[in-house]
């Protein structure tokens, strides 16, 4: 469960997060008719959340990249390309973990920027850190080794890329092997390495795109006619 | 002392050992918070002899108090990743 930190109404508007953290505003309360504020489905049962996506309200001063000899800076060459009002959607482990703010009935979590997956800016959908959005097909590809089920949910994936980024120039511990596709085009077939595709939400609850999942470019092993 | 690399020294407030409202809060409370390790908030004293810091001297921080090192009862030494946040 996730740090929380409690603050003045007033003070929200001067905070500015530090260490390559955002500072994103989440939906984690709902208002009935009554004005009764009530927890919303993004609790989970043991008081954690779950939610994966909140408002970017605060940037930090500075983008940090390990190359530079910070232990915490991003590990790929990549660029900050959040702005304040973009919608940033996030990995599950962040909306559990993330430092959690509450100011008066207001949310907010301070998001590692290397764990945002996904940026949307009005209609555009802007993949960052080098993420790829790929709708997944039901059929895998199935290795003649694998045999219970548990093994078959960690067979290779077959997608569709649906949306594409800028790609990461580099990864700082990874070799010639592990960069991302030179050329990838929305609509490419691909092929992606074990258990490099997770869905972006829930789908009981999704706000995108229905079986949108994201993979990093350089877990495009293949690209398939 | 003389902070290295890409640390802070941390000037913090004892743990308030009196609520708002008057009560005494017992000193096993106190310590038993101190062990939770929640965040808290602290001045920066003394920046560290990197040049890649995005805080200055004198400025007031929130820092994840899981990662710090207590110096003394007022003092904690930190690295620049345990900030979570300025203001």
């Amino acid at each position: 469960m996730s740090d929380r930190i409690i603050v003045k109404e007033d003070s929200i508007d001067n905070i500015v997060p530090c260490s390559n953290r955002l500072l994103v505003k989440v939906n984690l309360v709902d208002c009935t008719k009554n004005g009764l504020y009530v927890a919303n489905k993004d609790w989970d049962s043991d008081g954690s959340t779950v939610t994966r996506f909140g408002t970017v309200v605060s940037l930090p001063r500075k983008f940090y990249h390990r190359k530079d000899g910070s232990s915490f800076g991003v590990e790929w060459d990549t660029e900050m390309e959040a702005q304040i009002g973009d919608v940033a959607y996030f990995g599950i482990m962040e909306g559990t973990d993330a430092p959690m703010i509450i100011c008066g009935t207001d949310t907010y979590f301070l998001i590692d920027y290397a764990e945002i997956r996904v940026l949307v800016r009005g209609e555009e959908v802007i993949p960052v850190n080098g993420f790829v959005l790929v709708e997944e097909f039901s059929d895998g590809i199935k290795s003649d080794f694998l045999i219970t089920d548990f093994a078959m949910k960690l067979n290779h994936k077959k997608g569709v890329v649906k949306y594409v980024g800028k790609r990461n120039k580099s990864y700082y511990n990874g070799d010639e092997s592990t960069c991302d596709p030179r050329v990838l085009n929305v609509g490419d077939v691909v092929l992606l390495q074990i258990s490099a595709w997770t869905a972006l939400e829930d789908d009981r609850f999704y706000s995108l795109e229905k079986r949108l999942g994201y993979t990093q470019g350089r877990w495009i092993i293949a690209k398939l006619d | 002392m003389k902070v290295t690399g890409q640390r802070l020294l941390l000037k913090v407030e004892p743990l308030e050992k009196k609520t708002s409202g008057g009560l005494i809060i017992p000193e096993s409370a106190v310590e038993g918070m101190e062990k939770l390790n929640l965040s808290r908030e602290g001045v920066i004293e003394q920046l560290g002899d990197s040049d890649n810091f995005e805080v200055e001297v004198g400025e007031k921080i929130l820092w994840n108090a899981k990662m710090g090192i207590k110096i003394d009862d007022t003092h904690v030494l930190i690295a620049q990743n345990a900030i979570l946040y300025v203001r």
